[in-house]
């Protein structure tokens, strides 16, 4: 074949195309264009098709649902054994950052615990065995405001009937910052409104490889946990040795600046909108879990009167009558002190969610009480 | 409005007769004050809401770029529609990014138009004049004035008020190009070209956000050559297959090379790199760059070729240069190219003496530095190559020139202390970095991510630039057509993994 110039432009290389040449080109171009229409055609029609995340948005092949019957525990199980989202389908960041896609809009719950991993060891076998609620575990590792904002309006958004809702909330909700920047990635189109915007967003190698593991999972691979639950302290040997107090986000715990001004949280302003739009009558039970004593601004501190307003403005949002609570455990208290009750200085330990998961039954079930006497 | 002084040195500043400089400068932080407010009241693009359209992002390729290439087909035969055409998508291209810029972008082509029409129409120079005057002082403002803000306050001692200004995208670029254009119509070496495609000219898209930089006379006359004239075939295969060269140096090198270079730098000067971590940084930095930047260029001049157009050559191969000299012949070459003309030349280049040569040389090679980045270490950067390009210069006059693989080596050495200036964020962090390169963070470690590097050195070294590649008369074999379109096809899966990262050089 010989070689031929690629006439370009005036001043470029000599025009010498002849006809064939140009067919041969023709069917290079061709070709390029036909192989890249149908690699991208066919996953992307395979990706919406067989529905990685089990998000419920298109017919899909009819593959089994990410939680569906395996898993042990579910709704009402007795247990709370800790089965690691890392089964089967990712490490247990990348998992529940997907995984809740499904857990959030699944009917066999009807109530569900959101927050960080502040949160995530409240069991919701424990709280529904207490409340007879059917509890879901929809924290996120790591995640900031709006990202738990996103996972309560997913969830919302296919249980407008919910029995409760449990906000574990910590010093993430205090930010100033209008932008509520994230502390790492979270896929908020798997939860938006739009299916426009999980199409665009759906054709990616993660979302290829999460389809054919949907698929091996329809096959009979390892299930996640059916109600959501992962116990990041199973496994791990517990050594927590209380050292120099790292600096903390959020509340400015260390922070000797005066609190001049009120300011205001656009975390707890979106947060308003949210609850604007749950019916009354559903209850909601803000939690503002535990930390080591050290994680904790002096008494007195600016830092101290910056938290203390803050606790306040986050209380306000639990005053929705019967069964809705605010649970303050975030204080310098004997559990606060205690080494044996932490992982490390933000992590408490199952000893410390156990007593907070009653306390959370025992406001909800004031609501059933309530109910009971007026009935 | 903000205090000029928190520490009462205002006044005594005032005692000394500047009160009116001081004053002036209040009063530009009042309207940068109240620009920015209304700012925050004028929606950005659409970017806010659907992410950002780089050449790799998901939707520039699958649907903007398909429709642009469409269009512009669908009316090729008539040279003013699918000129139009060229524009809309290149105004739809920027104003993604930042619709509130438009006005700018526009309102900088037509005054340097009008100027060169006042020009044409009176014969007298200052329309010429007052054009430079005004893309300077939009660059200026825009991008320097904090910058300069900073040099009075250090001067005076008084704090000052900052902009905070945002900088428009590819400033810099689009107003080196009408800067070059309005110096050629001084020279007498451009005409008056009609609006429509000396607006082209400027917002083609290809090449509007980082460059190649081009001069009116690369590009204009083309606008009138017939896409659909013979060769079209091999034009658009040429573009498709540089286009995806560029995007998987892109996607699989540059971005991962600024996955080990990002997180090392941002760790100093807090922590001092050990010898291992400090020579990945460099490394993988150094190679980032070239693989960034050059892949930008390969998918511009593809793109370009997809519309029946040519841009510049902008690299070849620049880390395989013996010698300084070389490198700049090598490396942005349309930037050299526009620094030799219009600034190392009128500066005196070297036909008037050493002194007036090493004026020059420094002189233009800070401003290259300087036109990089508001800041010290860009300006310092340019002049660490203009005191390298001294040097190779004098060596070169001794007639004793350097066995090839030690004038590689040391030529490389060279151009990586100097990308640790261009990365690191202030002198502290470089000085840190350049210390622990020779072992003053420790000799222990070593340099991760091997199998990256050499993968990315081999690239940087090995793959012709797009210019070469075009001349080297390829053939048309399917299976390259084949394997292109999988690994195009691999890396439109891969960008979808998260938001696409920016090229380097958008902020420039």
């Amino acid at each position: 074949m010989k070689r031929q110039a690629v006439e370009i432009a005036p001043g470029g290389v000599e025009p010498n195309e002849t006809k064939s040449a140009d067919r041969l080109w023709r069917r290079f171009a061709l070709a390029y264009l036909g192989v890249f229409a149908g690699i991208i055609g066919i996953v992307y029609v395979f990706i919406i098709a067989v529905d990685p995340y089990d998000s419920g948005r298109f017919a899909s092949l009819g593959l089994r649902g990410l939680f569906d019957g395996l898993g042990r525990g579910g709704h009402g199980a007795a247990g709370g054994s800790a089965q690691s989202g890392a089964a089967g389908f990712g490490d247990t960041d990348t998992s529940q950052r997907t995984g809740n896609v499904a857990l959030g809009r699944s009917p066999r719950f009807n109530a569900a615990i959101f927050g960080n991993s502040h949160g995530q060891l409240l069991s919701p076998r424990r709280l529904s065995q207490a409340t007879g609620l059917a509890f879901v575990q929809l924290t996120v590792p790591g995640a900031n405001v709006r990202e738990q904002l996103a996972m309560m309006r997913w969830f919302m958004r296919h249980h407008s009937e919910a029995g409760a809702l449990v906000l574990a909330l910590d010093e993430r909700w205090c930010v100033t910052d209008p932008a509520l920047p994230l502390r790492t990635p979270f896929p908020f189109w798997l939860y938006s409104d739009s299916n426009w915007v999980y199409l665009a967003n759906a054709l990616s190698t993660r979302t290829l490889r999460d389809s054919f593991r949907r698929v091996a999972f329809a096959g009979g691979a390892a299930a996640i946990d059916s109600a959501g639950y992962s116990d990041y302290e199973a496994g791990k040997t517990w050594s927590f040795k209380p050292g120099k107090p790292a600096p903390a986000e959020g509340f400015p715990a260390r922070d000797d600046r005066p609190f001049q001004r009120e300011p205001d949280f656009p975390g707890l302003i979106l947060l308003d909108a949210l609850l604007g739009e749950i019916p009354a009558k559903t209850p909601v039970v803000i939690v503002l879990p535990p930390q080591f004593y050290t994680q904790l601004p002096p008494a007195g501190t600016g830092g101290a009167r910056f938290r203390d307003y803050c606790k306040w403005q986050i209380a306000l949002r639990a005053e929705r009558g019967a069964g809705s609570a605010f649970l303050d455990f975030l204080v310098d208290s004997a559990i606060a002190r205690n080494p044996e009750n932490f992982m490390d200085e933000e992590h408490y330990r199952t000893n410390v969610a156990a007593m907070m998961e009653a306390e959370i039954a025992a406001a909800l079930n004031t609501r059933r009480a309530a109910e009971a006497g007026h009935d | 409005m903000a205090r000029v002084s928190k520490d009462g040195r205002s006044g005594r500043w005032q005692r000394r007769g500047t009160g009116a400089l001081l004053a002036s400068i209040e009063y530009w932080h009042c309207l940068a004050t109240a620009v920015n407010r209304a700012w925050e009241w004028v929606p950005g693009g659409p970017a806010e809401r659907f992410g950002k359209m780089l050449f790799q992002s998901q939707g520039f390729i699958l649907l903007f770029l398909p429709v642009a290439v469409a269009a512009y087909y669908a009316v090729a035969q008539w040279p003013a529609a699918r000129q139009s055409v060229l524009i809309i998508a290149s105004l739809v291209f920027y104003g993604w990014w930042d619709i509130r810029f438009i006005p700018l972008l526009l309102g900088q082509i037509g005054a340097s138009w009008l100027m060169s029409l006042f020009y044409e129409r009176s014969g007298r120079r200052w329309p010429l004049y007052l054009g430079v005057v005004l893309n300077l002082a939009s660059l200026a403002t825009f991008k320097y004035l904090d910058f300069l803000i900073g040099i009075v306050q250090s001067v005076i001692g008084v704090d000052l008020p900052r902009a905070h200004l945002v900088l428009p995208i590819g400033i810099s670029f689009f107003s080196f190009q009408l800067i070059s254009y309005l110096v050629d119509r001084m020279r007498k070496d451009a005409p008056l070209y009609p609006l429509r495609p000396f607006a082209l000219f400027v917002l083609l898209f290809p090449h509007l956000i980082a460059g190649p930089i081009v001069r009116h006379n690369e590009l204009v006359p083309q606008f009138e050559l017939d896409p659909r004239r013979e060769g079209v075939w091999a034009r658009t295969s040429l573009g498709l297959f540089l286009f995806t060269l560029g995007f998987a140096k892109k996607v699989l090198l540059a971005d991962r090379l600024a996955e080990i270079a990002d997180p090392l730098f941002n760790r100093v000067p807090r922590h001092m790199l050990d010898l291992g971590e400090a020579w990945t940084a460099t490394l993988a930095f150094t190679f980032q760059l070239f693989c960034d930047f050059s892949a930008y260029t390969e998918m511009a001049i593809g793109i370009a070729l997809l519309f029946g157009l040519l841009l510049p050559e902008n690299f070849r191969r620049p880390y395989v240069s013996t010698s300084v000299r070389e490198f700049w012949r090598r490396w942005h070459i349309s930037l050299s190219n526009f620094i030799r003309d219009y600034l190392y030349i009128p500066l005196g280049g070297s036909r008037h003496g050493v002194p007036r040569y090493v004026f020059a040389t420094m002189g233009a090679m800070g401003i290259c530095g300087l036109w990089h980045g508001a800041g010290w270490t860009y300006v310092v950067w340019g002049l660490w190559h203009g005191f390298g390009l001294l040097v190779c210069h004098g060596w070169q006059s001794l007639k004793r020139p350097m066995p090839a693989l030690a004038g590689w080596a040391v030529t490389m050495l060279f151009v990586m202390v100097g990308w640790v200036l261009f990365r690191a964020a202030d002198f502290h962090t470089a000085a840190s970095v350049l210390y622990s390169l020779v072992g003053g963070g420790g000799f222990g470690g070593r340099i991760q991510s091997m199998g990256l590097l050499i993968a990315a050195a081999l690239v940087s070294m090995l793959v012709p630039s797009a210019h070469e590649i075009k001349d080297m008369r390829p053939l048309p074999w399917p299976a390259i057509a084949v394997t292109a379109a999988a690994l195009a096809g691999f890396c439109v899966l891969e960008v979808g993994n998260g938001p696409p990262l920016n090229f380097i050089y958008f902020q420039f």
